[in-house]
């Protein structure tokens, strides 16, 4: 990509400032607005519609490259004398194979304590080895070490003490001079001139820095957690900085328990709340358990904002319409899809002051964060052809991404230390939220290119509608509904707030009307953080059900402290809010749905109106089918109310389509249709007071429901349904009375 | 014969411990068909079921217990739930019974009782009921009245019955989500007699009637008025709130408050008399109740969100027969493995009974430590017989199984294992040795296996050691939970059973730090230090387990319900509180699968000077090729190395099996890669294996784990002249002998 850029939030309301940061090859790009109409990759798909919108951001602006620094650390400004130089931690590294130093503590200007393949390590100011322990610290141990510097000597003690095992202190020669006045403190990188460097993979725990070459005993009594209250008391006056990483697990600072109150900032979102070297597994969390949590762990991809410079900022026209939109910034004359041009979404919200649209589009924007720059598309070409059955080349972008590992990885992907990713922010380029982003998985669109199928078909049926994002809802709950009757989700709302289900229950349950038509939604347990608001948080809790496991003891959020994982497992099953919820996967093919006794009914076979055929749903873009990808299946023991409808089953689906561990092993299911394989439910329910909801439990129901015929231009059947609900949803005062039956 | 057509087991018992010291006394309760039967002490040497080889080999003890006894049938009685007896009988103008339910057999045609009131001596009065035509009010077992509407299975209810001096009945039914159902009708008359006590979850305790109607499913917030009150005017907010008072100034007789004291059996009434409640046959606490929010999934930081109980009507804390045989402990009696022997006609049952070393000294070098915690995991497992077809396929072949198992399906009140699931479908929590466990016996054959597993397959140690002439000590898991690391202090080495697999935190310390202070534990078996386990502190002879959501188990806990009851601790595996069993013995669970065992071959560590004495006198790579049952060491559930999860990083990994089929596969408890979707294992995953590594400890103690459950298995063949018996033998000898028998790997 020529030219990239990212904005400072994901949705803005009219009169409200939109700033764009953006990174250009080319001394000059041009800038202008457009307005998402329907998403598509050039030359692999139907080409995506926009339409250019006149705005005082048009124009010609120069261009510089902007750079992102990944990783990690904690740092704290400071005056202080080193006459000598003594730090020690406990540290859990998790990545000690790399040859490149990797820090524990640092001084700037001064000197560094590192790991590396030698063992520890003395740097100098210029990341030169002053002296190496050569003793290899193997990964995945927590063990005490220390290194204590006398520049009058010329030598170094470091000791390496593993919890478990025996330790050793060996003395090295160090021509390092005198450390002198150091301005910061840092834990798990070191300042250099270009930023933060050498940074540290793994935990650190009770990181201190000491303006003394401390002795052998005392380095011991700092180990020994009986002794170490004392000898830390003892040492005050020569203790430089102390950090307690166990206190206030959501806030980005810590606080310092040495004389000189230097309390860090956590640099990059760090992974807090995880397991100190003395958890003993009695509590699994912070809350029940604190000074056990007296650990951060630092990766070296940890991004949470790229820090460019704004380029331009667009405030939002009061008479913009509430929409998707994109600033379109491009070096000019090449493909108007090259990798001359990029588009950065937002939403504009509807007017306060506006007559509400009766509809609301919630663009699951947290779902895209969740996705955001997920690399496997490249790294896993080869199991990826195994589980679609066929070759899928992944989108242009994603092969340029593998040269930006500093724009952070998805919550799908690995550190580079192998653990999994907890936090994702907004405040980066991310090339798969882009309106021509191919997804092999569908063979076509997904997320929020496909998403736009919705925007599509509301604007082909006429229908008048607003745009919030997930962002919006976390913020502002229920009374975001409420200006709207009817709430449509897009296809694949997976990561939810406590608040956010909260608020869609309380719309449902106060006359709202809910379209929920995607696939594998409200399922996974996420917070915003509340220190660093552009990203959330998740845990994926343990058990190889997922992409990557809890490491044991951190399955609570930081940001929360709740415990994290998926809703089903806090009695919060997607089936109680929506009749449906997850219940395999797979990516081959969609398959169609045949309508099912329930649909007979005349209180609700309005639903078909239109409709000749018991099968519906066999066409569709991507995949060619409406019940594909992720399916989602009623079932009244997780929570399907009782008086639902259960109206349609999707039916032959290849082996290629798995059900979730989840799934595999329940051992009580009151499953509907229970015993017919993976399968994915249309479902229907009223609730008291008017509300009612409509969920179709599929990621690939708008992909057939945008479809419309190559000879005819027909609408499909999935069309047909879809409005028929929406229509009544719309006028009537109570669409789906209970199924009494 | 019984009613399945299958031999019966004329006589059955059990001890009243399954450890005991000398000087102590045991008292066996045993139930027997013939009115006399004969009792013998002996002291079990091996395992062997009859018909198959190697036999059982057992010498009898002389002891002034033996002899005859008369004997008789005694019952046992499943069925939990909650009793309380008013200070005096009470009579009631008027009457209302309320609570909340989540039926797990609603659609059963029995009457199941919510809350019932009895007479002075505990006969069924008035009772709020589940029947066959929805809620319903009992006068005894007689339905006055029925809602018609059953309600949905595992779905919260508030219900809701008066009755009035006049005879008027109120029935209402409220589902949480759904339509509220009134129903009235009329009584010949209101409460006709004194209410004496007040039960949940049953109409009748044992010995009343026949009919007892024992209730599947959490029952909340059970409260009986003495006056006909409508719902809106009973207390609708959760019982710890301030007041358990009706409008009008109606208190409750009884409103029972089962949020509180969850590691106990006492139920604390909310009402004005003080009608503490006892639950009986440990109904399963510490589970969600109507209002959780899942905003907490542990009961300690949400208590009032927990506040009910689930009842089962196949629940056994304590068969609770009588005693016949007291069996006192002579103060000379080696350590050792015995049984009471008893015999009827033609049938013999031996209970089994482990006699420790008294505390003072001198101690044997070895002692052998039982896993009786897993023993009664696995107590009365009874899929053997309900899933004997889907066995022969996981097997690869038919088996057969124990005849007694058979017998079992005729008993289901002998209780459950962990393993099994209640009768509504919900996983077991709790297993009592107080009752008979007829699969804890030496001649009790395992298809699994197709041979011994557990008990019976454990006693090969016994045998091993008898041959080898090295004096033992045997103690149970329970000793090493009472006693900590005291118990184990005493001896050089401990030796482990073939499976022990069940856990307190306590007994990992004790074993932890046995091994940090020079102690020597040779761990000879598989999948062991497994889960979370403790024992309950009400009901000592049971043990607690909650299966969470991961780990090869057979069933699932319901989210928020993850927690022990007895302790409050999170359970599931020790893996996922940061204990995983490498960090103990090297090695953990990583695969299984029972349609054979499987060799080692060394690896080049192993050929180090300083650990190849262990193979001295195996000649060649491979060993463990053979074996009884399944025909090798490294089989049924197997262990592996991984210093990630905790394996020390001097350890040595010594041998690894190789040669698994695809019928041995991997534990699901490794992330699935990154694609998001399932990853295949069986042939080719390197995490079907089992890895053989030792390891020592600064101040000279050392580990030697096996990690296959089989390994005895083929200690035993050929009459013990094997690689796997000589293996076991050098490592036996150093770690008796060396001061520091496994130097660290550098």
């Amino acid at each position: 990509m020529k030219i990239t850029g990212y904005a400072d939030r994901m949705s803005a309301a009219p009169g409200e400032p939109v700033e764009f940061r953006i990174s250009s090859e080319a001394a000059t790009y041009h800038a202008d607005l457009v307005k998402l109409v329907r998403g598509g990759a050039p030359g692999r798909t139907h080409p995506p519609i926009e339409h250019p919108v006149p705005s005082p951001v048009t124009g010609d602006y120069p261009g510089r490259v902007q750079r992102a620094h990944a990783g990690s650390y904690v740092t704290a400004a400071c005056d202080l004398a080193f006459p000598a130089w003594t730090a020690t931690a406990w540290i859990f590294p998790t990545r000690t194979g790399v040859a490149t130093p990797q820090t524990v503590l640092a001084t700037a200007p001064g000197l560094a304590l590192a790991v590396t393949p030698e063992g520890l390590a003395l740097l100098g100011g210029d990341g030169a080895v002053l002296a190496v322990s050569g003793i290899a610290l193997p990964e995945r141990e927590w063990c005490y070490v220390a290194a204590a510097y006398d520049p009058a000597a010329g030598e170094v003690v470091f000791v390496q003490q593993p919890r478990d095992r025996t330790g050793r202190a060996v003395r090295r020669a160090a021509d390092g001079g005198a450390p002198g006045r150091a301005a910061e403190v840092l834990a798990g990188a070191r300042r250099t001139d270009t930023g933060a460097a050498d940074h540290f993979n793994g935990k650190i725990a009770r990181p201190a820095l000491y303006t003394a070459a401390l002795g052998k005993a005392d380095l011991a009594n700092l180990a020994d957690p009986a002794t170490r209250g004392a000898a830390a008391h003892r040492l005050a006056d020569v203790t430089a900085v102390a950090w307690d990483l166990s206190a206030d697990q959501a806030a980005l600072t810590v606080p310092d328990r040495g004389p000189h109150a230097l309390a860090g900032a956590c640099a990059n979102l760090p992974t807090r709340a995880v397991t100190g070297p003395n958890w003993t597994g009695a509590a699994l969390s912070p809350a029940a358990a604190p000074a056990e949590y007296d650990a951060i762990h630092f990766h070296d991809d940890d991004l949470s904002d790229a820090g460019w410079d704004t380029d331009l900022t667009l405030t939002v026209p009061a008479d913009l319409p509430s929409g998707v939109y994109a600033l379109r910034v491009t070096t000019g004359g090449q493909d108007a899809y090259g990798d001359g041009t990029d588009r950065i979404p937002f939403v504009v919200r509807e007017r306060p002051d506006a007559e509400p649209a009766p509809v609301l589009v919630l663009l699951p924007t947290w779902t895209y964060l969740a996705y955001a720059n997920w690399r496997t598309y490249v790294e896993e070409l080869e199991p990826r052809t195994a589980v679609y059955g066929e070759p899928r080349l992944p989108d242009p972008v994603d092969y340029d991404l593998v040269r930006h590992p500093e724009y952070g990885p998805s919550l799908y992907d690995f550190h580079t230390d192998g653990t999994g990713v907890a936090f994702s922010s907004y405040l980066r380029p991310i090339w798969n939220m882009r309106p021509t982003y191919f997804t092999p998985t569908t063979k076509g669109l997904r997320h929020f290119a496909a998403d736009l199928y919705l925007i599509w078909w509301l604007e082909r049926q006429g229908i008048p509608y607003a745009v919030a994002t997930d962002h919006d809802l976390d913020a502002e709950g229920a009374a975001l509904l409420r200006r709207h009757r009817v709430l449509v989700t897009g296809s694949h709302p997976e990561y939810m707030s406590s608040r956010m289900l909260d608020a869609v229950d309380a719309f449902t349950g106060d006359g709202g009307r809910l379209m929920y038509l995607g696939g594998n939604g409200f399922y996974w347990v996420t917070a915003r953080h509340p220190a660093a608001p552009q990203a959330i948080e998740i845990r994926r809790g343990a058990g190889g059900r997922r992409v990557w496991d809890s490491e044991p003891g951190e399955e609570y959020l930081a940001s929360t402290g709740e415990p994290g994982g998926v809703w089903r497992y806090r009695g919060r099953a997607p089936q109680r809010l929506t009749g449906v919820g997850m219940t395999a996967q797979g990516f081959d093919k969609a398959s169609p749905y045949r309508r099912l006794p329930d649909s007979r009914d005349p209180a609700i076979a309005w639903v078909f109106d239109g409709l000749r055929e018991d099968v519906f749903g066999a066409t569709g873009y991507g995949l060619g089918g409406a019940a594909g990808d992720e399916i989602d299946r009623a079932d009244h023991v997780l929570g399907t109310p009782r008086d639902a409808w259960i109206l349609a089953r999707s039916f032959g689906h290849s082996a290629k389509i798995i059900a979730t561990i989840d799934e595999q092993e329940r051992a009580i299911s009151g499953a509907v249709g229970g015993g017919v394989g993976p399968h994915a439910n249309v479902v229907a329910f009223g609730r008291p007071g008017g509300g009612a909801v409509f969920s179709v439990g599929s990621i690939c129901w708008v992909s057939s429901m945008a479809y419309e015929d190559p000879e005819t231009g027909a609408p499909s059947d999935v069309s047909r349904i879809t409005r028929n609900v929406l229509d009544r949803f719309i006028a009537e005062d109570e669409p789906v009375p209970p199924n009494c039956a | 014969m019984d009613v399945l057509g299958q031999p019966l087991m004329e006589i059955i018992g059990y001890g009243d411990r399954l450890s005991a010291a000398p000087g102590e006394t045991v008292e066996f309760k045993i139930s027997s068909r013939p009115t006399r039967f004969r009792a013998e002490v002996v002291r079990l040497l091996r395992g062997g079921a009859p018909g198959r080889t190697p036999p059982l080999v057992e010498e009898p003890v002389a002891h002034p217990a033996a002899g005859e006894y008369p004997g008789r049938w005694q019952p046992a009685y499943a069925g939990s739930y909650v009793r309380g007896a008013l200070g005096a009988p009470r009579t009631v103008p008027g009457w209302t019974a309320d609570a909340w339910i989540w039926p797990t057999t609603p659609g059963r045609p029995a009457p199941q009782a919510i809350v019932t009131c009895t007479d002075a001596d505990g006969r069924p009065g008035l009772a709020l009921a589940l029947t066959a035509s929805g809620v319903s009010l009992l006068a005894g077992t007689t339905v006055l009245a029925a809602t018609g509407v059953v309600p949905h299975e595992r779905t919260w209810c508030r219900v809701t019955a008066s009755l009035d001096a006049d005879g008027a009945i109120v029935l209402t039914q409220a589902e949480r989500g759904g339509a509220v159902t009134r129903v009235t009708a009329r009584a010949a008359s209101g409460p006709s007699r004194p209410v004496g006590g007040v039960l949940a979850g049953t109409l009748a305790e044992p010995g009343t009637t026949d009919d007892r109607a024992l209730f599947n499913g959490k029952i909340a917030r059970p409260a009986i008025y003495p006056a006909a009150l409508s719902p809106d005017e009973v207390s609708t907010a959760p019982a710890s709130a301030a007041s358990a008072t009706g409008a009008g100034g109606a208190e409750p007789l009884v409103a029972w408050d089962f949020s509180v004291g969850q590691h106990g059996t006492a139920v604390t009434d909310r009402g004005p008399y003080g009608v503490a409640g006892t639950c009986v046959n440990l109904p399963a606490r510490g589970v969600t109740g109507p209002d959780w929010t899942g905003a907490e999934t542990d009961f300690r930081r949400a208590p009032g969100e927990y506040d009910a109980i689930h009842f089962h009507d196949d629940d056994l804390a304590d068969a609770a027969w009588d005693t016949d045989v007291a069996l006192t402990v002579p103060g000379d009696l080696p350590s050792g493995v015995y049984a009471l022997k008893v015999t009827a006609g033609d049938d013999t049952d031996r209970i089994p009974l482990v006699v420790r070393e008294p505390p003072e000294a001198p101690h044997a070098p070895v002692l052998v430590l039982l896993p009786t915690w897993t023993y009664l995991a696995y107590a009365n497992w009874r899929t053997y017989v309900e899933e004997a077809e889907q066995r022969a396929i996981n097997w690869g072949e038919a088996r057969g199984y124990d005849p007694v198992d058979e017998f079992l399906v005729a008993h289901p009140e002998y209780g459950k294992s962990l393993y099994d699931h209640h009768s509504d479908g919900s996983g077991v929590f709790y297993s009592s040795r107080l009752r008979p466990i007829v699969n804890m016996r030496p001649t009790y054959f395992t298809p699994t296996t197709k041979w011994l597993r557990h008990f019976a397959a454990d006693l090969q140690l016994i045998w091993w050691l008898e041959r080898r002439g090295v004096p033992y000590a045997v103690a149970t898991d329970d000793d090493l939970h009472d006693q900590g690391v005291d118990l184990l202090s005493r001896h050089r080495v401990v030796i482990t059973g073939s499976h022990p697999e069940y856990h307190s935190g306590a007994m990992l310390d004790a074993l932890a730090a046995y091994r940090d202070s020079g102690g020597r534990l040779m761990y000879l078996g598989g999948n062991g230090f497994y889960w979370v386990t403790h024992r309950h502190p009400a009901e000592p002879q049971m043990i607690e387990i909650r299966r969470g959501n991961v780990g090869v188990c057979t069933w699932k806990s319901d989210p928020g319900e993850e927690h022990l009851s007895g302790t409050g601790e999170p359970a599931g595996l020790w893996r996922y509180r940061g204990r995983a069993p490498q960090r103990l013995a090297g090695v953990g669970f990583t695969a299984q699968g029972f349609d054979k065992a499987s060799p080692y071959r060394r690896s080049a560590d192993s050929r180090d000077p300083a650990v190849a004495w262990i193979f001295d006198g195996v000649e060649g790579d491979v060993f463990g090729d053979v074996g009884v049952g399944l025909g090798g060491a490294a089989g049924d559930e197997l262990d592996r190395a991984d210093h990630v999860l905790g394996t020390p990083h001097d350890t040595w990994v010594l041998a690894s099996s190789f040669g698994h089929s695809e019928k041995v596969e991997a534990a699901p408890d490794e992330p699935t890669g990154a694609a998001a979707t399932p990853s295949p294992s069986g042939i080719g995953d390197p995490a079907v294996r089992s890895d053989i590594v030792a390891f020592g400890r600064p101040g000279g103690g050392a580990v030697f784990s096996v990690g296959s459950i089989c390994w005895l298995s083929a200690m035993a063949y050929d009459d013990g002249d094997n690689a796997v018996a000589r293996i076991t033998g050098n490592v036996l000898d150093r770690f008796l002998a060396a001061a520091e028998p496994v130097p660290p790997r550098r």
